[in-house]
């Protein structure tokens, strides 16, 4: 055992049982002595009973998490899982926060949290704390709908520290997604990590599609609700199941996952991803998509083709990858499962010791994305590249 | 007709209907762009998607902007970075220009000083710095501008200039300077200034000017020098000179010594010994005796000095071995007990069990010459001491005297060749060559030798040798001693006095003699019991070649031979002893002729 620990431990348990996973993780975990653990569980666990595990599991160490919509773990692609990540307070400084009321979360209060965030991090442990550099790591409740909202906001008061995240997820069942903070689930909250690391690391979104012809302009929606009634003038549906070439009743997630839609901002293409067709013919989104946008039809690409590129450009900036953490998109998922090959995207994020959870939506410098893999790499140290 | 007319009304209808839908559906979409186009960037107020529109704006701009930043930043590093090496070169130049010992300074083409090094400042006097950004006047007032003003016009229009010139230093002290001005081309190649490097040359030129009187003294002196050293160049080389040919005059003495001297000696001593063979009356018997005494020691004496320039030519090396010192000292002290019984001296001798590393010929002729030189030195009634005494792993031996002693200065002299005392002149004659024989022959043996006198009270010779294991000496034989009467004994030599006296002699002992200059001169029929043989015959030609003729013939080969020789090289003994031959040096004395006959024909 070296003097120095591990900067990140990995664990995970897919006991069923609440107490038992924990107990489970606080073994795998706590004899490396972390700073913080960050954890993403399954939506199936009792979450009355993970907040009693941790609190006696876990006493008084800082801890965030998230339910999922899939876990990704050190078996890969995972489901019904608990999968956390013990940070060493010698190469982590982690300050947290909680949004509890999101509709309430202006530029303000922004500015106030990330203050906070800052002044909390002068309190170092780090070994060398003018060489740190920090990232933001925001956990949101998936089915709040308030992530635009939260995000610009935050993103204004951060400035230029990076930013990622991901939003909460259950499975699919779009019923109810929860946010852990201070010892407890919120639900319609967030969660806000800043860390400090002395480590080397970098903050990335990747997609894999390409725009087609297909323009669908959004002629009437329900802005706070996501929901769009019409396009191009004609019911959502109707119109997006035509620009798709297929009929209205054959449309769902796997479809959605097959055929994004995306919206341009600049020289760039932001997926809009459709959460679901309504009784009325309108579609829900995972994001905010307003009238007058103007969407096109998009053309999924293999996935880990681009993931694989992505990875080396990033390892060969910064050196050998320790660890990554990814917000994985719940529809990337489900179009490898279409696709079949949810075993190598496994066997790629195994090898590449990524975890992480697949969310509701992905958060990227302030922007809230749909169908990416948005995470952070971090490296070994330099002077330890050669162990 | 008209139905054809109202379909076609109905076509028309519908087809209008469908246009107006789409005309509809596109002032919607129309309606909904513009909607978004005027809610425009003002996103906060306007919900959601207007929000995700402005974030993405933004983070495309923090994008941007970052990359830009970053830029920045690394431009202002590599500059910050820049501008610190640049610093530090800075320092370095100044701590570098500061320590020299020169005047250094750099000014601009307009003749304004900007850079000046500690050493410029100091020798003119100003607080450091305080030239920057003045003129040439600021440091050597108007009068040495101007005398200078040439020099910086010539520096100006791209001339390295060299000069020197006497200024003032600080202290009003003329200085003499050797100036430097190199022109500063900037990168169009104009001038944009020059270099100042200015020298105090003021000790320089003195010690230069001193250096320059020595020389001339020098020179003088050097040349009287070698006037008065060839001078002596040319009495050395002719003293050498003088000296060669008198070494070559010694050499070719000693080779007549060895030749012609000892030839004509040999054959004296022969006939001395065939006289003393005659009976004679008993005053003619005395007169026979000295002069065979006499004879033995001009032979002696030529042979001592034929070895003392061997020795000195390192042609004689000792053959050492282990040597019983008992007997050896034995012998010696029965020789000299007798003689000096004669003179009336007491001696004394002092057995010993040593076994000792040395050349036994060599040690016993030393030893004889200091007891030789003991006894002559005694006066009568003294006495002679002959001993030994063990010295750690050495043996000393001493001969001790109580005789007329050395002064302590004139202990030196006793081993040069011919030194002999003034007090010894009263006493026995000598020729003095004894103890320079005795001094060489230890220092080739490695046998330091000790010398202790005291003027009046008598001297200590003592000699140290190694201690070395007793050696296995064979048992002597004792043979009895019998006479082998009418032996024929054949005498080659190409001198026939040598011949007459030999024949003389050996007829006189009772032997049967033939003689001759070679082999042709005798009987061959007849067999001799023993070959006496020269070794250097008449024209070249080799005793021992004489030997192998008459050898050559049958029954001849067992004949033992005596070999008589004047060459005493030891490679000649050792060749000629390897051939079994004996061999006898010349002058011959009769009685060592007569032992080694009864050797070989008796076995004695």
């Amino acid at each position: 055992m070296s003097a120095c620990s591990d900067p990140i431990v990995a664990a995970m348990s897919a006991a069923p049982d609440a107490n038992q996973a924990v107990a489970e993780l606080a073994a795998q975990l706590l004899p490396a002595k972390p700073g913080f653990v960050l954890f993403f569980c399954s939506a199936e666990y009792d979450r009355s009973a993970l907040e009693q595990a941790f609190a006696g599991h876990f006493a008084d160490m800082p801890l965030a998490g998230c339910t999922t919509a899939g876990e990704i773990t050190p078996r890969g692609y995972d489901q019904g899982t608990i999968c956390a990540l013990g940070f060493s307070a010698s190469h982590f400084q982690v300050a947290l926060a909680c949004i509890e009321d999101l509709a309430a979360f202006d530029l303000f209060k922004a500015q106030q949290l990330v203050d906070a965030l800052l002044q909390h991090r002068l309190q170092h442990t780090l070994q060398d704390p003018q060489e740190a550099r920090p990232f933001v790591l925001t956990l949101l409740d998936g089915l709040s709908a308030q992530e635009e909202m939260v995000l610009l906001a935050l993103e204004t008061a951060l400035g230029n520290i990076a930013h990622f995240g991901g939003s909460a997820g259950d499975d699919n069942l779009l019923s109810a997604t929860h946010i852990f903070a201070n010892g407890r689930f919120y639900q319609g909250a967030a969660a806000v990590i800043m860390l400090h690391t002395t480590l080397p690391f970098e903050v990335f979104s990747t997609h894999h599609v390409s725009a087609l012809t297909h323009k669908l302009v959004v002629t009437a929606a329900t802005t706070d609700m996501r929901t769009v009634q019409e396009l191009n003038a004609e019911p959502a549906a109707v119109a997006y199941a035509a620009a798709i070439g297929c009929t209205v009743t054959e449309l769902n997630a796997t479809v959605f996952a097959m055929h994004p839609l995306a919206v341009k901002i600049g020289k760039d293409y932001y997926v809009r991803s459709i959460q679901r067709v309504n009784p009325d013919g309108s579609l829900t989104f995972y994001c905010a998509v307003g009238l007058g946008a103007v969407l096109t039809t998009m053309q999924p690409q293999p996935i880990l083709p681009d993931l694989q590129q992505r990875f080396a450009e990033i390892e060969q900036r910064i050196g050998e990858p320790l660890i990554t953490i990814g917000c994985d998109c719940v529809l990337r998922r489900l179009e490898s499962a279409e696709r079949r090959s949810l075993p190598q995207a496994s066997e790629f994020f195994r090898a590449h010791r990524v975890f992480g959870f697949n969310t509701y939506g992905e958060h990227f410098q302030g922007v809230h994305l749909n169908q990416t893999f948005t995470g952070v790499v971090i490296a070994k140290p330099a002077d330890q590249l050669h162990d | 007709m008209t139905e054809t007319t109202t379909t076609q009304k109905a076509d028309l209808e519908q087809q209008l209907l469908a246009l107006q839908a789409e005309n509809q559906k596109l002032r919607k979409i129309n309606q909904a762009l513009i909607e978004r186009v005027e809610a425009g960037q003002n996103a906060v107020h306007t919900g959601p998607y207007a929000a995700f529109q402005h974030a993405a704006v933004l983070a495309e701009q923090v994008r941007e902007r970052t990359a830009e930043l970053s830029r920045a930043y690394d431009e202002l590093r590599r500059s910050v970075r820049y501008s610190e090496t640049l610093a530090q070169s800075e320092r370095w130049i100044r701590t570098i220009t500061d320590h020299v010992p020169a005047m250094i300074a750099y000014l601009s083409a307009a003749g304004i000083y900007l850079f000046t090094n500690r050493g410029y400042d100091d020798f003119y006097g100003v607080p450091a710095g305080s030239l920057l950004n003045q003129t040439l006047d600021a440091a050597h007032g108007p009068e040495g501008a101007a005398r200078l003003a040439p020099y910086v016009l010539q520096v100006l229009s791209g001339e390295q200039v060299v000069f020197e010139i006497d200024e003032q230093n600080a202290d009003g002290e003329w200085r003499h300077l050797l100036k430097t001005y190199v022109p500063h081309r900037d990168e169009q190649q104009q001038i944009s200034g020059f270099f100042v490097l200015n020298r105090d040359i003021t000790e320089r030129k003195r010690t230069s000017e001193a250096l320059r009187q020595a020389n001339l003294h020098l020179e003088q002196r050097v040349a009287e020098r070698t006037s008065a050293l060839t001078a002596l160049n040319q009495q050395l080389r002719a003293a050498t000179t003088a000296a060669e040919q008198a070494n070559q005059s010694k050499s070719q003495l000693l080779a007549a010594v060895s030749h012609d001297v000892l030839q004509p000696l040999n054959a004296a001593r022969l006939f001395n010994g065939a006289l003393l063979e005659q009976p004679l009356g008993h005053n003619q018997q005395q007169l026979a005796l000295s002069a065979g005494r006499a004879l033995d020691d001009v032979g002696d004496l030529l042979r001592t000095l034929v070895d003392l320039s061997k020795l000195d030519a390192g042609q004689l090396q000792p053959d050492c071995s282990n040597v019983a010192l008992g007997p050896l000292l034995a012998a010696l002290a029965s020789e000299f007990a007798a003689l000096a019984a004669s003179k009336g001296l007491r001696f004394r001798f002092v057995a010993s069990q040593f076994t000792v590393q040395t050349d036994p010929s060599w040690l016993t002729r030393i030893l004889r010459n200091l007891l030789t030189n003991a006894l002559r030195y005694t006066p009568p009634g003294g006495a002679v001491l002959l001993g030994c005494r063990r010295r750690g792993d050495k043996v000393e031996i001493q001969v001790l005297d109580s005789g007329v002693g050395i002064a302590d200065e004139h202990l030196e002299l006793i081993f040069q060749e011919f030194q002999r005392l003034p007090q010894s002149r009263a006493t026995e004659a000598g020729l003095g060559l004894g103890l320079a024989i005795v001094e060489r022959l230890c220092h080739l043996l490695a046998h330091p030798l000790r010398v202790q006198s005291e003027l009046n009270r008598g001297s200590v010779f003592a000699l140290k040798l190694p201690i070395a294991e007793p050696a296995s000496e064979p048992p002597q034989l004792i043979l009895p001693v019998m006479d082998k009467a009418n032996a024929s004994i054949w005498v080659i030599d190409n001198d026939a006095t040598i011949c007459q006296a030999m024949n003389t002699l050996l007829t006189s002992w009772g032997y049967q003699v033939q003689s001759g200059a070679d082999a042709g001169a005798f009987n061959a029929k007849e067999k001799p019991d023993l070959l006496i043989v020269d070794y250097q015959l008449a024209d070249g030609l080799l005793g021992t070649a004489v030997v192998q003729q008459l050898r050559s013939q049958t029954g001849f080969a067992d004949v033992p031979v005596l070999i008589i020789t004047a060459n005493s090289q030891q490679q000649l003994a050792i060749a000629l002893k390897q051939q079994g031959y004996q061999l006898l040096y010349k002058p011959v004395r009769p009685l060592q002729l007569k032992s080694m006959l009864r050797h070989l024909l008796l076995g004695v």
